[in-house]
C-alpha cells in the first residue's frame, strides 16, 4: 500500500485527463461513469495515504526509483494528505457536477459529448497539478506542478459564457506573473545552497550567509505564492475569476485552488525557510496582511449585490484569515489555518454550487432572486444555510471550531499582531453575518417578487436545482457539521506530524 | 459535590433537538406532528424529574465529555442551578405547547409546521444552556437559541417583522461574537473553563484583564437579559406571535441571559473576585438604573405585549442585581426569581394573547369590559400581576425578600428602598389594565373566552405560582435548589462565607 498508493496519487489524474478526452470523443455516458470512477479512485488513494500517514507516520516516496535530494521526493504527512484528501474529495463533487449540461434556457456550457470530455480532462489535470503540489518535496518540482494547475483552471476559467474568456486572460497574467516570482525566488535558492530538495534546503539554509540574495529568494517566492494565494492586496484576480467561472468548475476551483496555494506556503515559510532572517519578517508581515484581508473582504462583501461576488470577496476575507495562521506559526495557530482550509473549502464549495445554480436557474444572481426558495426548495436551502452559518462561524458548524482555534491563537500569541488578529477575526464573523443572513432572510421569510415572464410562462415551480448540483450541496453540508462536531482527531492526527515536522527541521539545524 | 457519569442531562437536552426533523416531515400531519412536540416535551420533564432527587441529595449528573477543542469537552452537568432552569423550562414548555396549538389553530396562522420545529429546537438549546458544564458548551448552546428563535420571531413575514427580526439578530449575534471571543480568551487563561462555584478566573491574569474580560461576557450574557442599554431588541421582538413571546420572552431566551449573569457572577468570576476587582456596585447600579427605567417605560406603553416586555426587562435586572450583590440569599434569591418570573410573566403573556385571539384587541386601552367576559382569563392576569409587584404569599414575595435580606448583608440599604419603588412601579402600571378590563363598561360587543385550549394554560400557570408562592419547597423544590446553588457558591467565597448566612 504505502509503496504504490503515492505514485497513484498524482499519476491517475494525470493519466486520466489524456484519456477522458479521446474516450468522450467516442461515447458520452460511459466517460461521465470512467471519469467519476477515477475521481472516486483518486479519492480513495488519498484516504488510504490519509489512514496510514496517521497510523504508521509519514511516507517518504522517491519518484521513480530516485532518493533525494538528487531525485524528486514526495512526502505525505498528516498535512499533505489532509490537503490531498480535501482537493480529491471536492473534485469528486465537482466531477458529479459536471454531468449537469444545460441551464434554464437550454444554454449548454457542456453541449458536445467532446466539449464536456475535455472539460472533465481539464478538471483532471487541475486535480493532478493540486496533489503535486501538495506532495512534492522539490521546490522546483513544484514550479512545475503550480504551472500544470494553473494552464488547467485557465481552460476551465475560459471555458464559460461571456465574460469568462475576459477573466481567465486576467488570471492568467497575474498566474504567470505569479509562477515567474516564484520561478526567480528558487533560482536563486539554488544558486545560494546548490539543491531543491526542501529538506535539504532547510539543512543547508542555516549555514547560508543571510545576505541580500536570501533576502531575495525569500521575498520573492512568497510574493509569487501569495498572489496565488489571494492574499490582500494581491487579489484582484479572484472576484472575476470565482464569478465567470461556470458553475461546476467554480464550486472547485473556489473550495481548493487558493488553499493548496496557502499550503505551499505555508510549508516553504512556515516550515523551510523558517529559520531564516527574512522568512520571519515575511511571516510578521503576513499576518498584517492577512488582517487587512480579513477586514477588507468582508467590506466589500457587504457591499456586493450579486451573491456569487459576494462569495468572492468573502473568500478574500477566509484566505486572510487562514493566512493569519500561517504568519502565526504556533501550533495552535496551525491547526487553526488547516481546519479553517477544510471548513471553508466544503462550505464554499457548497455555497458555489448552490449559487451557481440558483444564478442559471433563475435568471439572475441578485439577492432578491433568492426569495421565496425556502418554500421551493427546502432541502437544498436548508444544506445551503448550513454552510452560510459555517462561513459566519456558528456552533456547531466547522467554521465555528477553525475560528476558535485561530482565536485561542491570537490569544497565545499576543502583542499587537495578536490583538489586530483577533479583532479581524470577530469583526469579520460580524460581516459575514451581515452579509449571508440578508440572503437567507431573502430565501426563507420573503415572498418572491411577481416576476412577468415567469406568471406568462405559468410554468409550475419545480425544484430549484437540478440533481447534479443538489447532492453535492447537501453532502458538503452534511459533510460541514461532521467536520465540526468530529474535529478534534484532525488535531491529535495533523498536528504531531507539524510539531515533529518542525522539531526535525530544527533539530538538523546545527 | 458527588457526579454520577449518565447520559440523562444529554436526553434532557437531546429531546427537543430529535424531534425537529420529524416535526418538519409531518407538516401535512397536525395532530402528529404536534405529538412529537409533546413527546420531546414529556421526555425532557421526565430527564429533569428524574435528575432531581440525586440534586435533594447533594449529588449532580454529569454527561460523558465529548471531545470537542483542546481541553474544552462538549459536557452537561445537572447542577442545582442547572436543574433549576431545566425543570422550569420543561414545565412551561408543556404549558406553552398546549396554548401553541390552541392559539395557531383558533387564528389560522401559516408556517405552523416551521413554528414547532424551531420552537422544539429553542427548548432544546435553553435546556444545553442550563445544563452546560463549560463555557464552550453554553456559548454553542446560547448561539444555537438565538438562531433557532429568529423564525419564531418573524413569523408574520411582513416587511416590518423582517426589520424588527434583523433588530433581534444584530443585538445578539453581535453580543454572541464579542461572547465568542471572551469565551476563547477565558479558556486560554484557564485551560477547560469549567464552571465552578466560586468562580475559576482569580489570579488567572491581571486585573485589568479581568475587568475586560468580564465587561465582554457581560455584554454577551447581558444583551439576551436585556441589561440596559442593550435591551432595545425586546420590546421589537414581541412582534412574534404570544406563545413564542410567553415561551420564548419569559423563560427561554431572557431567561438564559439571566442565567448567563448568574453563572458569570458566581461560577465564572465568584463574588469575591467580583468585589476585588470592584465590578460588583457597578453591576449592580448598572441593573438598578434597568429595573427604573423599564419600568418607567412601561408607565407610558399602551401596547399590551410591549409593556409586558419592558416590565421583563425590569424584573429580568432582579436577577442581575442579585448576581451582582453576591451574599448567599441574594444569589439565592436571585435564582429563585428564575422560576418566579417564569411562571407569573408566562400567566401574563397567556393572558394578553388569549385577549388578541378572542378579540384581536393589542391595546390596553381598549380592554374595557372584558374582565366580565373572560374571567378566568382576568383572574389568572391579577396572580399574574400581584405577584409582580411582590405581594405576599406569591413567589416574588420570596425573591425579592431574599433580596432585599441579602443585600442587607452586604450593607447596601439602597437596594431595599430600590425594592419599594420599583414594586410600587409595577402596580402602578398592571393595576391600571384590571381596572380598564373589570371596571370600564366595554363597548357592547358580545366577547367570550377562547377555547380550553387557550384558558387552561394561563390558569395552570397562575394556580402554580400560588403553590410556589405558599410553598416554595414543594415538588420539584424550587426553593432548595436556589438556596443550593448559592450555598455552593458561597463556600467557596471565603469573603462571603461570614456574611449572614443563616
Amino acid at each position: 500500500m504505502r509503496d504504490v498508493l503515492p505514485g497513484l496519487l498524482v499519476a491517475l489524474p494525470l493519466l486520466g485527463a489524456a484519456l477522458i478526452p479521446l474516450l468522450a470523443a467516442l461515447s458520452r455516458r460511459p466517460t461521465r461513469a470512467a471519469a467519476l470512477a477515477l475521481h472516486a479512485a483518486i479519492l480513495a488513494a488519498a484516504l488510504g495515504l490519509f489512514g496510514s500517514a496517521a497510523a504508521d507516520g509519514p511516507i517518504r516516496y522517491a519518484v521513480g526509483g530516485w532518493p533525494g535530494p538528487w531525485g524528486i521526493e514526495l512526502w505525505f504527512d498528516g498535512l499533505s494528505t489532509l490537503i490531498a484528501v480535501l482537493v480529491a474529495g471536492m473534485a469528486c463533487f465537482a466531477s458529479f457536477a459536471q454531468t449537469f449540461g444545460a441551464d434554464r434556457n437550454g444554454a449548454a456550457p457542456a453541449s458536445t459529448p467532446l466539449r464536456e470530455g475535455l472539460l472533465r480532462g481539464a478538471l483532471l489535470l487541475l486535480v493532478g497539478g493540486l496533489l503535486g503540489i501538495v506532495a512534492t518535496r522539490d521546490v522546483f518540482n513544484l514550479f512545475v506542478f503550480l504551472e500544470i494547475s494553473s494552464l488547467a483552471a485557465y481552460t476551465l476559467v475560459a471555458s464559460g459564457e461571456g465574460r469568462g474568456a475576459v477573466a481567465a486572460f486576467r488570471y492568467l497574467l497575474a498566474g504567470t506573473a505569479a509562477g515567474s516570482l516564484y520561478l526567480f525566488g528558487v533560482g536563486f535558492l539554488y544558486a545560494l545552497t546548490g539543491t531543491l530538495n526542501m529538506d535539504d534546503l532547510a539543512a543547508r539554509l542555516p549555514s547560508v550567509e543571510a545576505d541580500a540574495a536570501l533576502t531575495v529568494a525569500v521575498v520573492l517566492i512568497a510574493v509569487g505564492l501569495s498572489i496565488k494565494a489571494a492574499l490582500f492586496p494581491l487579489h484582484g484576480w479572484l472576484p472575476d475569476t470565482y464569478v465567470y467561472t461556470p458553475t461546476p468548475a467554480a464550486g472547485f476551483i473556489a473550495a481548493v485552488m487558493a488553499k493548496v496555494s496557502a499550503y505551499a506556503l505555508l510549508r516553504l515559510l512556515g516550515e523551510v525557510l523558517a529559520g531564516t532572517e527574512a522568512g520571519a519578517v515575511v511571516l510578521e508581515v503576513m499576518i498584517w496582511l492577512g488582517v487587512a484581508g480579513v477586514v477588507a473582504g468582508g467590506a466589500l462583501a457587504v457591499a456586493q449585490r450579486a451573491v456569487t461576488r459576494m462569495l468572492a470577496w468573502s473568500s478574500i476575507s477566509a484566505m486572510g484569515m487562514i493566512l493569519i495562521g500561517v504568519g502565526m506559526g504556533s501550533a495552535l495557530a496551525i491547526t487553526g489555518a488547516l481546519f479553517h482550509m477544510a471548513a471553508h473549502a466544503l462550505a464554499k464549495g457548497c455555497l458555489f454550487f448552490g449559487a451557481g445554480g440558483i444564478r442559471s436557474f433563475e435568471d439572475g444572481d441578485e439577492v432578491g432572486r433568492w426569495a421565496g426558495l425556502g418554500s421551493r426548495a427546502p432541502w437544498t436551502l436548508a444544506a445551503l444555510t448550513v454552510a452560510a452559518l459555517s462561513m459566519i462561524g456558528i456552533p456547531p458548524t466547522a467554521g465555528f471550531f477553525s475560528k476558535y482555534y485561530l482565536l485561542s491563537a491570537s490569544v497565545e500569541a499576543g502583542g499587537p499582531a495578536g490583538i489586530a488578529a483577533f479583532a479581524a477575526i470577530i469583526l469579520s464573523s460580524l460581516l459575514a453575518t451581515v452579509y449571508f443572513l440578508r440572503v437567507l432572510e431573502a430565501a426563507w421569510f420573503r415572498a418572491p417578487a411577481e416576476a412577468p415572464d415567469r406568471a406568462a410562462s405559468a410554468e409550475p415551480p419545480g425544484p430549484v436545482l437540478p440533481l447534479p448540483l443538489a447532492a453535492p450541496v447537501v453532502g458538503l453540508a452534511v459533510l460541514v457539521l461532521l467536520t465540526g462536531i468530529f474535529a478534534h482527531p484532525f488535531e491529535r492526527h495533523v498536528l504531531p506530524d507539524w510539531e515533529s515536522g518542525a522539531a526535525r527541521i530544527a533539530a538538523e539545524a546545527p | 459535590m458527588t457526579e454520577i457519569v449518565s447520559l440523562r442531562p444529554l436526553l434532557a437536552v437531546g429531546a427537543g433537538l430529535a424531534v425537529v426533523l420529524p416535526i418538519l416531515l409531518s407538516g401535512r400531519r397536525p395532530a402528529l406532528r404536534e405529538a412529537w412536540t409533546f413527546a420531546a416535551g414529556a421526555v425532557q420533564l421526565g430527564a429533569a424529574v428524574s435528575m432531581l432527587p440525586a440534586a435533594f441529595a447533594g449529588a449532580a449528573h454529569i454527561s460523558p465529555a465529548l471531545p470537542l477543542l483542546p481541553g474544552m469537552p462538549l459536557q452537561f452537568r445537572a447542577d442545582p442551578l442547572g436543574l433549576l432552569f431545566l425543570t422550569l423550562s420543561s414545565i412551561l414548555w408543556l404549558a406553552t405547547s398546549s396554548y401553541s396549538v390552541g392559539y395557531l389553530r383558533s387564528l389560522g396562522l401559516k408556517h405552523q409546521t416551521g413554528y414547532f420545529a424551531a420552537f422544539a429546537a429553542a427548548v432544546a438549546a435553553a435546556a444545553g444552556v442550563a445544563l452546560a458544564a463549560n463555557l464552550v458548551t453554553f456559548l454553542i448552546c446560547y448561539e444555537v437559541l438565538t438562531l433557532a428563535t429568529w423564525p419564531l420571531v418573524v413569523h408574520k413575514r411582513t416587511s416590518g417583522v423582517l426589520g424588527s427580526g434583523r433588530s433581534y439578530l444584530a443585538y445578539t449575534l453581535i453580543a454572541g461574537q464579542l461572547l465568542l471571543g471572551a469565551v476563547v480568551w477565558a479558556g486560554m487563561l484557564a485551560p477547560g473553563a469549567q464552571f465552578t462555584p466560586g468562580g475559576f478566573l482569580a489570579g488567572a491574569a491581571s486585573d485589568g484583564i479581568l475587568r475586560v474580560l468580564f465587561v465582554l461576557l457581560l455584554v454577551g450574557v447581558g444583551s439576551k437579559a436585556a441589561v440596559f442599554p442593550l435591551h432595545g431588541w425586546l420590546p421589537a421582538a414581541m412582534v412574534a406571535p404570544t406563545p413564542v413571546s410567553a415561551l420564548l420572552h419569559a423563560v427561554a431566551v431572557v431567561k438564559a441571559g439571566a442565567f448567563g449573569v448568574l453563572r458569570l457572577t458566581g461560577w465564572v468570576f465568584g463574588p469575591d473576585l467580583m468585589h476585588d476587582l470592584g465590578l460588583s456596585l457597578p453591576l449592580a447600579l448598572l441593573a438598578a438604573g434597568t429595573i427604573l427605567m423599564a419600568s418607567l417605560r412601561a408607565l407610558g406603553e399602551d401596547h399590551f405585549k410591549r409593556r409586558l416586555a419592558y416590565s421583563t426587562i425590569s424584573q429580568l435586572s432582579y436577577i442581575v442585581l442579585g448576581g451582582a450583590i453576591g451574599t448567599p440569599l441574594a444569589l439565592a434569591g436571585a435564582a429563585f426569581h428564575i422560576v418566579a418570573h417564569g411562571f407569573l410573566k408566562i400567566t401574563l403573556f397567556f393572558c394578553a394573547g388569549s385577549v388578541y385571539a378572542a378579540t384581536g384587541r393589542e391595546h390596553i386601552s381598549q380592554l374595557s369590559g372584558l374582565g366580565r367576559a373572560m374571567p378566568f382569563t382576568f383572574a389568572a392576569f391579577a396572580v399574574g400581576a400581584l405577584g409582580m409587584a411582590g405581594i405576599p404569599l406569591l413567589p416574588g414575595f420570596i425573591s425579592k425578600w431574599n433580596l432585599a435580606l441579602g443585600a442587607l448583608d452586604d450593607h447596601q440599604v439602597w437596594v431595599v428602598a430600590l425594592l419599594v419603588v420599583s414594586g410600587l412601579l409595577n402596580l402602578a402600571y398592571y393595576l391600571p389594565i384590571l381596572r380598564i378590563a373589570v371596571f370600564e363598561a366595554g363597548d357592547g360587543r358580545r366577547v367570550r373566552e377562547p377555547s380550553a385550549w387557550l384558558v387552561a394554560p394561563p390558569v395552570f400557570a397562575a394556580l402554580a405560582a400560588i403553590v410556589l408562592g405558599m410553598a416554595p419547597d414543594a415538588a420539584a423544590r424550587f426553593w432548595f435548589l436556589a438556596e443550593s446553588a448559592a450555598r455552593s457558591v458561597a463556600a467557596h467565597a471565603p469573603q462571603f462565607l461570614t456574611r449572614g448566612l443563616p
